[in-house]
């Protein structure tokens, strides 16, 4: 998998300006959402009322056709004059137009379930292709799409600030792909056949920060890791933000927001479902940008996962309201139980100072050296 | 309680009715949810009165496999996403579908026997056949697709192209 690390600091400098496309493509047409909402169904409306019209037509004339066929003989005789006069001819063309219309054939009995069913055994490309088979298959692939395989992706990247989608495959010698960004609902129908292990979310403004969340939510992209960088977020959409982290909690290892505001919506409660599953954790600002509600529950939550088996490696918390005793908890679990290397970095936290703990360290007879600590073959490391 | 000698009369559509054991129809969540909801008296299960069409031909077929199945583990147990595949449909079974499922039958038996399976939720036969179709179309182009379940195409060009561009993404 593709280092977020490489990812997040792959362009050190972030690129503001009336040169992102951006402000082109994808801010502009999520403004459009409310519009285009209202406007698709009343043209879908148009259209359905148009198929009734059009197949109650069909079952009259073939009602008069079967009572009065010598009336339709006689108009749809072959004659030089009658192919010249407009209605007769009018009537020719609807003919034909109804005989072409689709042969049955018996699968179109199964129901929605049953072909989900079927579908759900082929490969994700193969239900690709069965999107266009017919229109009822599309329905039933719709509908059923949650359930069914979906094509793996290494790293899917969500670049709002330049507009851009970038999608790694799987295989590593093959190159990336870039697209522009496409407006909301569109995006979110060109990832729902796709999961990633990396989901990298870059530059969401508060306006897009809830429909974006909305996306995420129904789209089944299960990753293992999900970043979020350089994200405002807008206060309503920190529900959208938990439902997305805790749908995939059973797939999610690796969690990082990085830069994220406002931090009063990353709470101990949002982290709380995830921690006993998670490998890495970062949560982290330079310190400028306000506090998140990260307090002790949170290291003491992932103290609990330790001591249940868990693999905690990384844990990257900054500007949260962590006290010493939280932190020396951690060690402690992480020295009766700890599995794994473990990187301890708090930053930017007031209460926790280098000597507040360190000194709270010495009084339960826990002694760094040059930031380490060893125990059964695994390193803690510390970094202040 | 089951007791094996107990005998269930199911009415098909067609109305011709068959009698057959307890032990059958306890791999139908919908007989044994007639029996035990509806208290149908004789325990004669009207199958077309309940909106479940099934004709006779195809309910024989279904008691066969049920007959040979009558021992499976129940509930029927639920696979995870990594655990389906197709390829591992049981012998007895594969050679089951392959008395019936012939070319010129174009798998009007195949289909009727999935919607009953469907309907009368026997969940082991439903899963058996839907892996059989699945297994037909798998790996096929478009138009294979269409060839082999005789459909034609619903769509116009402009649709095609639609979605194709909808899902250009799950090209690379």
């Amino acid at each position: 998998m593709i280092s977020v690390t490489v990812a997040a600091q792959g362009k050190i400098k972030r690129l503001v300006g009336g040169h992102l496309k951006a402000y082109g493509s994808g801010r502009l047409s999520i403004l459009d959402l409310d519009q285009s909402d209202q406007s698709k169904p009343r043209r879908n409306e148009i259209n359905i009322w148009a198929r009734v019209l059009t197949k109650l037509f069909d079952v009259v004339y073939s009602v008069l056709v079967s009572c009065f066929p010598f009336v339709f003989n006689f108009l749809n005789s072959p004659s030089p004059e009658n192919d010249q006069e407009g209605s007769v001819g009018f009537l020719k063309k609807r003919n034909k137009r109804s005989t072409s219309v689709v042969r049955y054939s018996a699968i179109q009995k199964l129901d929605e379930r049953s072909l989900g069913l079927i579908f759900s055994y082929l490969d994700a490309r193969g239900i690709v292709r069965c999107e266009l088979v017919s229109r009822k298959w599309r329905r039933a692939i719709e509908k059923t799409i949650n359930d069914l395989p979906k094509i793996q992706s290494d790293q899917i990247r969500l670049l709002f600030d330049e507009g851009e989608v970038v999608i790694y495959p799987v295989d590593e010698k093959r190159c990336p792909c870039r697209y522009p960004m496409p407006s909301l609902q569109v995006l979110s129908r060109k990832l729902r056949h796709l999961s990633c292990l990396s989901l990298f979310v870059r530059g969401l403004i508060p306006v897009e920060s809830t429909p974006v969340l909305k996306a995420l939510c129904e789209l089944c992209l299960s990753p293992q890791q999900i970043y979020l960088i350089w994200c405002k977020l807008s206060p309503a959409s920190a529900t959208h933000l938990a439902e997305f982290l805790h749908r995939n909690v059973t797939s999610l290892s690796d969690l990082g927001l990085e830069e994220c505001t406002p931090g009063v919506i990353i709470t101990d409660a949002l982290l709380q479902p995830l921690l006993p599953s998670l490998v890495s954790l970062r949560v982290w600002n330079d310190g400028k940008s306000g506090n998140f509600a990260i307090s002790d529950t949170t290291v003491l939550g992932l103290a609990d996962a330790i001591r249940i088996g868990g693999g905690l490696e990384t844990v990257d918390l900054a500007c949260s309201t962590l006290s010493p005793t939280g932190v020396v908890g951690l060690i402690e679990a992480w020295i009766s139980a700890g599995s794994a290397d473990l990187s301890l970095s708090i930053s930017h936290c007031h209460f926790v100072t280098p000597d507040s703990l360190l000194t709270l360290l010495e009084s339960r007879n826990i002694y760094f050296k040059n930031g380490k600590l060893i125990r059964r073959g695994h390193c803690l490391s510390l970094f202040l | 309680r089951i007791y094996p000698l107990m005998r269930v009369t199911l009415t098909t559509s067609d109305g011709a009715s068959v009698t057959v054991s307890r032990q059958l129809t306890k791999h139908s969540g919908f007989i044994e949810k007639a029996i035990t909801d509806m208290a149908v008296d004789d325990n004669a299960v009207p199958l077309s009165a309940v909106a479940v069409d099934v004709d006779d031909a195809t309910l024989k077929l279904v008691i066969e496999w049920l007959t040979e199945h009558r021992d499976d583990a129940l509930p029927y147990p639920e696979k995870t996403d990594e655990e389906r595949r197709a390829d591992d449909i049981p012998a007895w079974d594969q050679a089951f579908v392959q008395k019936w499922d012939t070319k010129e039958d174009q798998q009007q038996t195949l289909y009727a026997v999935i919607t009953a399976a469907d309907k009368l939720d026997i969940k082991g036969l439903l899963d058996m056949t839907c892996k059989t179709l699945a297994n037909k179309i798998n790996g096929k182009t478009v138009e294979e697709m269409r060839e082999i379940l005789q459909l034609e195409c619903d769509f116009t060009e402009e649709e095609l192209a639609e979605i194709r561009k909808e899902n250009a993404w799950c090209e690379n």
